[in-house]
């Protein structure tokens, strides 16, 4: 049963990090590997503060948000004027840095020996402790996301992301500040990966910089892809097609040493036949083809 | 110090030079960022420490170099052709070629283990003074092997019919395929020559650094930042580019710790992205619109 709960809360954490990929990703069209690095700047801001200051959940919460958002404006300022390809190569960039400076900055991070001890979260009097009360939690926290996201790309502006996807340039000339609608879901989408990064460093209670490698940004962008990006539902499907296919190879019983290395063949080997056959995914209507 | 240093940097730089070269001559005729560049790199690397323990390094290097050619042909083949021939947009086929790198280095983890292993060469002597720095007969090797492999490339793109229509293709492929050249054809010999450089860079690396089933990425991104650092579609910028990415992080070193290596090239490549993204000596890059 714990098992169980456990699952559904990863599920529901890599649906927020997938549904917060999707309004950069899927609306606005932009392909970003740097997903796992703002969720990691949320994981480590909110840990280090209640661990080396003791300060409450929520407002670690905020710290680590506000962290990922002032860290995405120096990262998408720049480098948004780069378009396709040379974006994602930007991105990728950042975050080989960012997984660089958790795992080699000792003196704040340290390093791969991680951090230890990160108290459980009380919200309002609320001892967040057993596996269902986290779940309660993650749902809220998901929903949340989920929310944000619906009302985002069904307002005025999201309709202006969706112009970015399919021609900047018409949208630039209908006199819509595409850069300005750029830079604000980059932040937008960054915030959301760093409240999922505190959720996690206060369930586990433990964080080391491994979770956080560029490997699991392209895990992120996969559940979107796969479960189709610019669809509201897809993200959610992709989360729990790649989290929960995986669980399914313990029970047939392989060291978990294999198992890991299987579970990424899974979803490199997905996305690529999704890739071959149906680009926009299991949900989507939009397949990154202009 | 600092002069053994720039000497230790040339000398990496051979090997990113071939990166440099060989992903300049990949991406220029498949115009999108091929992932598994970096698996090719990888599989012939690993190719030479199973060849070389049991039966000799050059056979290794050599097999290892065929595997490389060899597993980007079929890539091409099977995986991104069809994507292309569909009229799929170029952040497909990447996506694609990140999923397929994915397995391919899984499967060497799976094979090998996850860990570090050392490639044994030929007893070490107290090395060489050139100029009054001293290298390693291994050192040597190598940059004979690079300097050969580079003039070879520049040869077979500059003097041979293929390599002139490999050029066309580069240039403009739409009016290639007008004048009769086979643009398929074109892009499966670009894809051989340039996993073939790839495998010959991740052979040589193993014998001066061992192996490790993710030096896919660093290798992957060496010859990435080095290539746009000169300038896309410029034989001779990626060279230079090569020289100038290995100098700088050997010189880096001089002031930061080891560790940082990684991030600097990052760094570097983030810069050249956003101050010049047409590289040192490349062709102002616009995007078309249409």
């Amino acid at each position: 049963m714990e098992y169980c709960l456990h699952i559904l809360i990863l599920i529901n954490v890599f649906a927020l990090l997938a549904i917060s990929l999707d309004i950069l990703s899927g609306h606005a069209g932009l392909l970003s590997l740097s997903q796992a690095a703002f969720y990691g700047l949320g994981a480590y801001t909110s840990a280090l503060l209640a661990v080396e200051a003791g300060v409450p959940f929520l407002m670690g919460v905020l710290a680590g948000v506000g962290v990922a958002v002032l860290i995405s404006f120096v990262v998408s300022l720049p480098s948004l004027r780069l378009y396709d390809d040379y974006f994602v190569l930007a991105t990728f960039g950042f975050q080989m840095i960012v997984f660089s400076v958790f795992n080699n900055w000792m003196e704040l991070t340290r390093g791969p020996l991680g951090i230890p001890g990160i108290p459980q979260p009380v919200i309002f009097g609320w001892h967040i402790t057993s596996h269902l009360d986290f779940l309660i939690l993650s749902i809220l926290f998901a929903c949340f996301a989920y929310f944000v996201v619906y009302r985002l790309t069904s307002s005025p502006f999201g309709r202006v992301l969706h112009a970015i996807r399919e021609d900047e340039v018409f949208a630039k000339a209908h006199g819509k500040n595409t850069h300005y609608s750029k830079v604000t879901a980059f932040a937008v989408s960054a915030a959301l990966a760093a409240s999922a990064g505190s959720f996690y460093s206060s369930y586990i209670t433990y964080i080391d910089p491994t979770s956080f490698t560029v490997m699991e940004s392209i895990l992120i962008i996969s559940m979107v892809i796969i479960g189709g990006a610019g669809s509201l539902w897809g993200p959610l499907i992709g989360a729990f097609v790649l989290v929960t296919l995986p669980e399914a190879l313990r029970f047939i019983g392989l060291p978990s040493s294999v198992a890991a290395n299987l579970r990424q063949i899974i979803y490199g080997s997905l996305l690529v036949i999704m890739m071959m056959f149906r680009p926009r995914g299991l949900m989507g209507k939009f397949g990154f083809n202009k | 110090m600092l002069n053994q240093l720039i000497a230790n940097g040339v000398f990496s730089g051979f090997l990113i030079a071939l990166l440099a070269v060989g992903f300049g001559i990949l991406y220029s005729a498949s115009r999108f960022f091929v992932f598994t560049f970096g698996a090719a790199y990888v599989w012939s690397a690993y190719t030479v420490l199973l060849l070389g323990e049991r039966i000799t390094i050059p056979l290794g290097i050599i097999v290892g170099m065929g595997i490389g050619s060899l597993l980007s042909i079929a890539l091409e083949i099977v995986v991104y052709q069809p994507i292309r021939r569909r009229g799929d947009y170029a952040l497909v086929v990447m996506l694609a070629s990140i999923g397929a790198y994915i397995v391919l280095q899984n499967i060497v983890s799976m094979a090998f283990g996850d860990a570090a292993r050392i490639v044994q060469t030929w007893p070490i002597h107290k090395g060489y003074l050139i100029f009054g720095d001293r290298l390693t007969g291994v050192q040597l090797v190598i940059m004979g092997t690079s300097t050969l492999a580079l003039v070879l490339a520049w040869l077979f793109l500059y003097w041979y019919p293929i390599g002139k229509n490999l050029r066309a293709v580069t240039n403009d492929a739409d009016l290639a395929c007008v004048v009769g050249v086979k643009v398929d054809r074109v892009i499966q010999i670009a894809a051989g020559l340039g996993g073939g450089m790839a495998g010959l860079a991740g052979a040589l690396t193993s014998l001066d650094t061992g192996v490790i089933p993710t030096m896919g990425f660093r290798g992957l991104l060496l010859g990435v930042v080095a290539c746009i650092l000169g300038g896309i579609g410029n034989l001779w910028g990626a060279v230079i580019g090569g020289f100038l990415l290995g100098i700088l992080q050997q010189v880096a070193v001089w002031s930061l710790p080891t560790q940082w290596q990684d991030a600097i090239v990052f760094l570097v490549l983030i810069v050249v992205l956003i101050v010049r993204p047409q590289g040192l000596f490349g062709k102002r890059l616009s995007r078309i619109t249409v």
